[in-house]
């Protein structure tokens, strides 16, 4: 409906246009000039201000050169026969005018293909155009050496006639150029464009053969000319204006696109590297049910009486496998909250219960080694988070605690700082860790030497997941140490678990 | 001292002898009745001719009948319908737990299988059941 209305009113306006050449003929000429020069300044300005982040120099080389194509039918305009601005030229003065700014249209349009893809100096363009314009007009208008286009009483001049064949020609060769660089443009624009070199093909062979400037072939030249400037406006100001990165920033929307496809291939990736994890740890986990149950059989003597010597060595087994799990464990949990997996459920949990349910297991442990296991915890916090990550957490932190801590006592102390946050600390009476060393102390696989006799016999995966952990929690975990002296972690987080601070943290970090 | 498991049978489905095995050695060791299926097809066949008191079930099962699609049919058959099935796999996708329990499952065993663990919740899923029956 809407391209209807758009063409009866085109039909209007030009009928009207007609209406004015049977007035005036000199009318109808300067409006149908007087547009194109509008046109043609109008694409200089877009071209030009935007040339910093325009990624296409075709366009900007071409609005550089519309400027002074526009500037050149000013002149054509003003010298039109009857206007009287310029005395003494004749009807020759703005036909030599027209050719050259055709001349310098069609070359421009050719020329412009040089720039695409390719660096270009503005500044220099400008003072190219400023010179070539230049030494066109000193030519026509002062060294009177630019060919005579016109004769009185004889019509054109063959120089006139053949120029027009060969400017035909070169706007045909930027048609076979644009085609053939179509990937450059948006479909649209291409289409445009070469219906107005089309259309100004057909408008220099209606002013290959005319007689006289107010002629009929004349007429429907400048009909054309108007068309043809129509389908430029429509291709680049348009265009320009209302969907830029069609034109203008046409790179960068490609870019967009390929990063779109990069980001659903990398998705694709991320899928599959989850499916590769989840089936990998359900393949090691299916012998491992057979280690750890055997030996386990074994061990409590369901198949028969176990000598000390095969109780040590199977305890062996069954320690390692069982390490072979956590560490299976511990890296299915890494993987899963790298690639944002997990999907946290948040409960209300009272912190008493939890640093009991964390203590009660380990304490059994630290009292064999004669260590003091002591929680300083104040009773009625109530927690709104993720019960088992949050238990992972402590759990990792005291047992740590408890493993490099050979005299003395593990302390365990919460308070509510502010309103919001939680801060747990372990303390530790234990070996503590050097400076040096404390830079490695999340990183994974950077078990810490603690002395030359012992290795500890964790994952080395413990303190990365659990860093990991707090931040997906909101939280936090910072250590401080002395070594030979102990070592304190503190682990903070929101009492509440809101879905929000879990966005922003990641989106901060 | 009579055993825990005496007179109960326990059906145990998996492709794996191994863990059938383990299964075997552990609840047998109590004084279950421990029967076996490798596939899908023979655990609906033998839970239908050996009426067992609890049936442990591998999800991951070869051919056409997995884990899941066999408690579906068992629990379809209403003498069966009653037996509680306790899911048994390797993997740890809440995802997976959640189909499992969906399907009729009771409870979920995680490979590898706590020793300890089994026998407790092999003996608390038989009383839940004969305390609804």
């Amino acid at each position: 409906m809407r391209k209807y209305t758009t063409i009866v009113i085109g039909i209007l306006v030009l009928f009207g246009l007609y209406l004015t050449s049977l007035y005036s003929f000199l009318l109808f000429h300067s409006l149908v000039e007087l547009f194109s020069i509008v046109v043609a300044c109008s694409i200089f300005m877009i071209a030009w201000n935007s040339r910093r982040l325009m990624d296409n120099n075709y366009l900007l080389f071409i609005g550089i050169a519309y400027l002074f194509i526009g500037g050149l039918d000013l002149m054509h305009t003003l010298g039109y026969p009857g206007m009287s601005v310029f005395q003494g030229y004749g009807t020759t003065l703005s036909t030599q005018l027209w050719i050259a700014t055709r001349y310098l249209e069609s070359l421009s349009l050719l020329i412009a293909f040089f720039f695409l893809g390719r660096r270009m100096r503005p500044n220099l363009v400008f003072l190219s155009y400023t010179a070539i314009v230049s030494l066109v007009l000193v030519s026509i208008f002062y060294w009177n050496v630019f060919p005579l286009t016109f004769v009185e009483g004889v019509g054109l001049t063959p120089f006139k006639k053949i120029s027009e064949y060969i400017i035909s020609l070169i706007l045909l060769g930027s048609v076979v150029l644009l085609l053939r660089n179509r990937r450059e443009f948006d479909r649209g624009v291409l289409r445009l464009l070469i219906a107005a070199i089309i259309t100004t093909i057909g408008a220099e062979l209606f002013f290959a053969f005319y007689i006289n400037a107010y002629g009929f072939s004349n007429l429907v030249g400048h009909f054309l000319k108007l068309i043809s400037f129509f389908l430029i406006y429509k291709a680049i100001i348009e265009t320009g204006l209302t969907k830029p990165y069609n034109l203008l920033f046409r790179n960068l929307k490609q870019n967009e696109e390929q990063l779109e496809q990069a980001n659903v291939r990398l998705q694709e990736m991320d899928r599959l590297k989850s499916v590769f994890l989840a089936s990998t740890s359900h393949e090691l986990r299916t012998p491992l049910n057979s280690i750890i149950g055997f030996t386990g059989i074994i061990l409590q003597g369901m198949s028969g009486e176990v000598n000390e010597e095969q109780r040590k060595q199977l305890t062996m087994v069954k320690n390692s496998a069982s390490h072979l799990l956590s560490l299976i464990n511990d890296v299915l949990d890494i993987s899963k909250i790298e690639s944002g997996r997990v999907e946290l459920s948040p409960e209300e949990f009272s912190l008493d219960d939890l640093v009991r349910e964390v203590v009660e297991p380990l304490s059994p442990t630290a009292s064999k080694k004669g260590l003091e296991l002591m929680t300083e915890v104040p009773a009625g916090i109530t927690l709104f988070n993720d019960k088992r990550r949050v238990k992972q957490v402590l759990m990792n932190l005291v047992s740590n605690a408890v493993k490099f801590t050979n005299q003395g006592s593990v302390k365990i102390t919460a308070r509510v700082p502010g309103e919001d946050n939680l801060e747990v600390r372990v303390i530790d009476t234990g070996v503590g860790i050097k400076k040096e060393d404390m830079d490695k102390l999340f990183q994974p696989f950077q078990q810490i030497d603690v002395s030359p006799t012992k290795k500890s016999e964790g994952t080395g995966l413990g303190l990365h997941l659990s860093k990991k952990l707090a931040d997906l929690l909101s939280g936090d975990i910072s250590a401080k140490s002395e070594y030979g002296r102990g070592s304190e972690f503190t682990f903070t987080m929101p009492l509440r678990y809101e879905e929000e601070q879990r966005n922003e943290a990641s989106a901060g970090g | 001292m009579e055993k825990e498991g005496a007179g109960k049978k326990i059906l145990v489905v998996d492709d794996r002898e191994d863990s059938r095995r383990l299964v075997w050695k552990v609840l047998g060791y109590r004084g279950y009745e421990v029967i076996e299926a490798g596939t899908g097809e023979d655990a609906i066949n033998m839970a239908q001719s050996e009426l067992p008191a609890l049936i442990l079930m591998d999800i991951r099962l070869p051919g056409g009948i997995d884990g899941l699609e066999a408690t579906r049919r068992i629990k379809a058959i209403p003498q069966l319908a009653h037996i509680p099935i306790l899911a048994m796999t390797a993997s740890v996708r809440p995802e997976d737990m959640h189909q499992a329990l969906n399907e009729g499952c009771s409870g979920f065993v995680s490979k590898p299988i706590d020793i300890d663990e089994l026998p407790k919740q092999v003996a608390e899923h038989i009383a839940r059941a004969s305390s609804t029956a």
